[in-house]
Formats: structure tokens, C-alpha cells, sequence
């Protein structure tokens, strides 16, 4: 049996999920144990108590979880750190290997709820501030096999909506939506996706945000097609953002101090 | 427990350090790492928080290996983690406090979140074996400057504080101005030796009689103001000259306060700590005043002057003789008051 305790803190609400899978042949099994924090952007003072929660529910010993997944980004610097430092110190602790989860991977297995059968997008999107998205594009086909379309990065929202135009115009797969992006620009989408040929759907708020569901879920389908496990010191965040104080260095506009 | 000792070890990122010690028994220093990010920070002037925070990350397990390492115990044979939860910049003390808690955690080790204003004071009973409450502290760093009196350990009653910058953050910044670059208090201390400090006589700021506080923005506006103008009257600047006379206007306060406050709340130690302890004539004219008055005068070495894990694991130490620990939900809390 695989032990995975998947953490997600890149998102509002902090959340954990041991995901128990029984690996004798012709078995499916699988057991989750899952908790939410309750509180917005409190993921310091939840996450111990949340992963204490869930293992004591599980009956399970931290020392005996075989992987631990955090979710490394991109999203809110602050909760990214939060929930790498706890897994790379668990690692460290333990010996556990580790395997990182990128955010908008696993926000596309919010899509899988769906249990549709026919080629689709999903484009998981997080709300970046000004404009901006990090933003990824998933096409899916009739198997739920998954496949990256672009490059998952940093994208202004109107040239995001523009891509996926562009690049459904011949196929009119329809397209479904994911992640806080949609709060911050919802008008946008709307406008954008309206009179296009072909469908396109925005999660309802129960079913539209990452949690560390999906991103065990993602974690162990890593593991199921061959990626080994990584110690603490390779376990990173992925902010896919430089810092401002970099970028303003980089453009000019201040001057380095010899 | 190794050797019969008990071990804790001190985990601190609240600014632009991560550091971990390892200390026997409260006071035997057994490992010291300190992993600095002050030359990433250079470039920019000053600590750019995001990046001190992506730094800590990266470094801090590290760091934490090698203290482990060279005081030859694994965190099996570790009876306490001390871990610095405030005050400083909220990104950087999240970073040891979520790996502070998650160890302590995981190999069931009993946890104290730690005061870094605490934690200076008790680099001295590093230093000073037979040290113990009471005493008068002095604090001189980049963000505080305080004499507090302590009962006990981890007991303090702020008699004095500063009531605008302290008086690292006013050599920091007149540091820069004056082309010595950061960080200003080092570079400060070191052109000093070579300047007159009565060169250039910088008014010195005492605020109402019988106050026990500081105020370094006007020392700070009047040497900008120096320079402005002798820059402007095309006269060129001694910088040594300078640097005596400013460090002098400042010390000299620190240190008047300081004495006279043993005195009337009869303490006949004064125990400095904080980065700026490591100061050359601070030190020197601290110890000629308060010798004066029959004051012993203890400061740690330079190593445990800056900020360091070994200083918040002794600290951490006497917390738990206390039955003072932390739990789960052991927040970091930037704006901790002494």
C-alpha cells in the first residue's frame, strides 16, 4: 500500500489529504483522508493541525507515509513556502521522499469530475494581479488522457483568451474553466468565449478551486508513470515569477549598489 | 540526551541570516551554522524580503544538517527545538517556524517558539557561563535599541527604548549616504578606528530628563544634512572623520543611558547584545563608564553578536525549565514586543 500525504497551501484554504492505495494486482483500492482549513490565508498556523487530523484519522504513523507532495506553485509566494518548508522538513525528519506537484497540473484534475468521454480542454488558470495569469492549457481525449497544449507559464488573460481561440478554431472542442483566474476575470472569459463556435464552460465555485485531493491525485499518477521520488534539497518552488526587486534590477530602474 | 546532556537545538530566519546551533545543557555551544545572504542583498541597497525568503527556503534544511553534523548528534539525541517565531519580516520567520514545527512533529520533540530579542540576551550565557538574572540589558541592533531590565530568564521590563529608528537602522542608512555601502554598521565601526571622533561635533539628542529612551533621527537628519552641504560647497569629506564622529554622537547616548540606568535600578551588571554589541567603540567606551560606576560589563563575541541558532537555543532552554513550550499552532509574529 502507497501512503501519499499530498499538501496544498497555494490556494485560500489550506488542505491536506493522505491518499492510502492498495497496490495488489486487480485491486483499485484506495482510501482518502481529507481536511480543509476553514480560515482564508491562515495556512502557518493550520497545516500542522490538519495533517495531525487526517493521520490520526487514518491511524496512521507521520513516520510511515512513504511520499509527501506538496503543492509547489505557482500561486501565493507566501502559501507556496508554507507548504514546501513543512514537506521538505517532514523529508528531512523522516527520510521520506518527495514528490513536487505543479499547481495547475493538478488543478486539471478538477476536470476529471466530469467523467466526460469526448475530447476537451481545460485551462486551469490562477489569478496573477494586474492582467496577468499563470495559466496552463489541458487537452484531454476520449481515454481522459491528459496532454500539455502550451507551455504552462505566465500569460496576460487577453492573450491567453486569444490563444485558445486560435488554437480551437479548427478543433471547437469545447473548453472548461479552472482556478481563482476565473474570479479575477470573469467579465473577460465571458466576453471572450461567448460567440465563439464552440462550447465552453466555467466551474461552479464547489468544483473550481485546487485542494490537495487533486494534487495526490496527480502526485500518484507521477509515480504511476515512473517519476522517482526527490530528497528535500531538490524539493523547490516553482513561482514562475521573478521578484520584483529582481525585475526592476533587470530593467533599469534601480541602479546596483557597487 | 548525549553524554548525559541535554541537547536543543535553535533554529532563526527572522531577517537575512538562517542559522541553526546546537547547544548542551543551555550554555555548551556545540555547533554554530550561520548561512548569510547579505551579499545577495548588497546589490539592492538593503534586505529585499521576498528574496531573503526564497533564500531561507533553500538554505535552512541545509543549515540545519550541518549544525547537527558538527555538534555529532543526529535529531534522535535532540531533547529540544527553539525556533525564533518574532519579531522580524513575517516571510523570513515563517520559514523556521513551519520547519521548526513539522521536525518537532515528526520526531516528537518538545517545541519553543523563541523571542529574537531574547535570544541575543542569551548569547551572553553562552559567553559567560556563570552569568545569571538579574541584570540590565542593553540591546543594540538594526531594529532595536532597548535597555531592559531582567528579573529572570526571559523577563524583561523595557526601561528605555528608541522612539524613532534604531540605532543600527541610522548607521545603515548614513552608511549609504556617505558612499560605505551596506551593511553600514560594520563598515562604519572599521572606518572609524582610522577617523578623529571629535572631528565634527554632531548634537547629541537626550530627550526629557530621566528618560531612559532614544531618538537617532535627528543624529541621522544632521549628518545628511553635513553632507549635503559640504557636498554641495565642493569641500571633500573625511570619511574616517566622519564616521568617528557620528558613531561617536551615538555611543555616546547609548552608553550615558545605559550606566545611568544601572545605577538607579541597581544593577551592578550590563549585559550588550545585539548586532551592533559587536561595535569597536561602543564597546570600549561602555566598558570605561560603567567600570567607573563599579558595573561589570558582558558581551558575546562577534559570532554571537549577529544573528544565530545557537543564541535561540539557549533561550529556548531556559523557556522549557519554565514549562513554557509551543504547540502546533505556533504562529510567526513579526511585531513581537520584548
Amino acid at each position: 500500500m502507497k501512503k501519499i500525504l499530498a499538501i496544498e497551501t497555494t490556494a485560500k484554504y489550506a488542505s491536506v489529504a493522505l491518499l492510502l492505495k492498495e497496490e495488489k494486482i486487480g485491486s483499485n483500492d484506495e482510501v482518502v483522508f481529507f481536511k480543509k482549513s476553514n480560515k482564508e490565508m491562515n495556512h502557518l498556523v493550520d497545516l500542522m493541525e490538519i495533517i495531525d487530523f487526517v493521520l490520526k484519522k487514518a491511524e496512521i504513523e507521520i513516520s510511515d507515509v512513504d511520499m509527501v507532495a506538496p503543492s509547489i506553485g505557482p500561486g501565493s509566494f507566501t502559501g507556496i513556502r508554507i507548504g514546501v518548508s513543512t514537506a521538505r522538513a517532514l523529508s528531512q525528519a523522516c527520510g521520506i521522499g518527495c514528490i513536487p506537484v505543479r499547481t495547475l497540473k493538478a488543478m486539471a484534475e478538477l476536470d476529471r469530475n466530469r467523467e466526460v468521454d469526448f475530447m476537451h480542454y481545460a485551462c486551469t488558470i490562477i489569478n496573477a494581479r494586474r492582467n496577468q495569469t499563470y495559466a496552463a492549457l489541458w487537452l484531454f481525449d476520449e481515454s481522459g488522457n491528459i496532454s500539455e497544449t502550451f507551455k504552462q507559464g505566465q500569460y496576460m488573460i487577453d492573450d491567453l483568451l486569444d490563444e485558445i481561440s486560435r488554437i480551437n478554431e479548427e478543433s471547437k472542442y469545447p473548453v472548461y474553466f479552472y482556478g481563482d483566474g476565473i474570479d479575477a476575470y470573469f467579465d473577460k472569459i465571458e466576453k471572450a468565449m461567448k460567440n465563439k463556435t464552440f462550447d465552453y464552460e466555467i466551474a461552479p465555485l464547489n468544483q473550481r478551486y485546487q485542494s490537495a485531493l487533486e494534487v495526490a491525485r496527480e502526485a500518484y499518477q507521477q509515480i504511476e508513470m515512473g517519476k522517482k521520488p526527490v530528497d528535500y534539497d531538490e524539493l523547490l518552488p516553482d513561482y514562475m515569477r521573478k521578484t520584483e526587486a529582481e525585475m526592476k534590477l533587470e530593467e533599469g530602474k534601480i541602479k546596483i549598489n557597487s | 540526551m548525549l553524554n548525559g546532556k541535554h541537547i536543543t537545538i535553535g533554529i532563526e530566519s527572522s531577517c537575512d541570516e538562517t542559522a541553526a546551533g546546537v547547544v548542551a545543557d543551555g550554555r555548551e555551544m556545540l555547533s554554530n551554522i550561520i548561512s548569510s545572504q547579505i551579499s545577495i542583498h548588497t546589490k539592492f541597497g538593503g534586505v529585499v524580503p521576498e528574496i531573503a525568503s526564497r533564500h531561507h527556503l533553500e538554505n535552512i534544511n541545509d543549515v540545519i544538517d550541518r549544525a547537527l553534523k558538527e555538534a555529532g548528534v543526529s535529531l534522535n539525541e535532540v531533547d529540544l527545538i527553539g525556533v525564533t517565531y518574532g519579531p522580524g519580516l513575517v516571510g523570513a520567520l515563517l520559514i523556521g517556524v513551519a520547519t521548526a514545527k513539522m521536525i518537532a512533529y515528526a520526531k516528537n520533540i518538545p517545541l519553543v517558539g523563541v523571542n529574537h530579542m531574547h535570544g541575543h540576551i542569551a548569547a551572553n550565557y553562552i559567553e559567560h557561563k556563570d552569568l545569571k538574572p538579574p541584570f540590565m540589558g542593553l540591546i543594540v541592533s538594526g531594529g532595536h535599541t532597548n535597555i531592559v531590565d531582567i528579573e529572570d530568564y526571559n523577563t524583561c521590563k523595557i526601561i528605555g527604548e528608541t522612539r524613532d529608528d534604531a540605532a543600527g537602522e541610522a548607521f545603515d542608512k548614513v552608511s549609504r549616504v556617505i558612499g560605505l555601502g551596506y551593511p553600514g554598521g560594520p563598515k562604519m565601526d572599521r572606518s572609524a578606528r582610522d577617523g578623529n571622533k571629535n572631528a565634527i561635533d554632531f548634537k547629541r539628542v537626550w530627550l526629557e530628563k530621566g528618560s531612559y529612551d532614544f531618538s537617532f533621527s535627528g543624529i541621522k537628519t544632521a549628518a545628511l544634512n553635513y553632507i549635503n552641504n559640504e557636498r554641495q560647497s565642493g569641500r571633500d569629506i573625511d570619511i574616517n572623520d566622519f564616521s568617528a564622529s557620528f558613531q561617536e554622537a551615538v555611543v555616546d547616548v547609548i552608553t550615558k543611558k545605559a550606566v545611568d540606568a544601572c545605577i538607579e535600578f541597581k544593577r551592578d551588571k550590563l549585559v550588550l547584545s545585539g548586532g551592533v554589541a559587536a561595535n569597536t567603540r561602543l564597546g570600549e567606551l561602555l566598558i570605561e563608564r560603567a567600570s567607573k560606576a563599579g558595573i561589570q560589563v558582558f558581551k558575546p563575541s562577534k559570532i554571537l553578536c549577529t544573528d544565530n541558532g545557537a543564541m535561540i537555543a539557549s533561550s529556548a532552554y531556559y523557556e522549557s525549565l519554565k514549562g513554557n513550550y509551543s504547540n502546533l499552532k505556533l504562529d510567526a509574529a513579526p511585531g513581537l514586543e520584548i
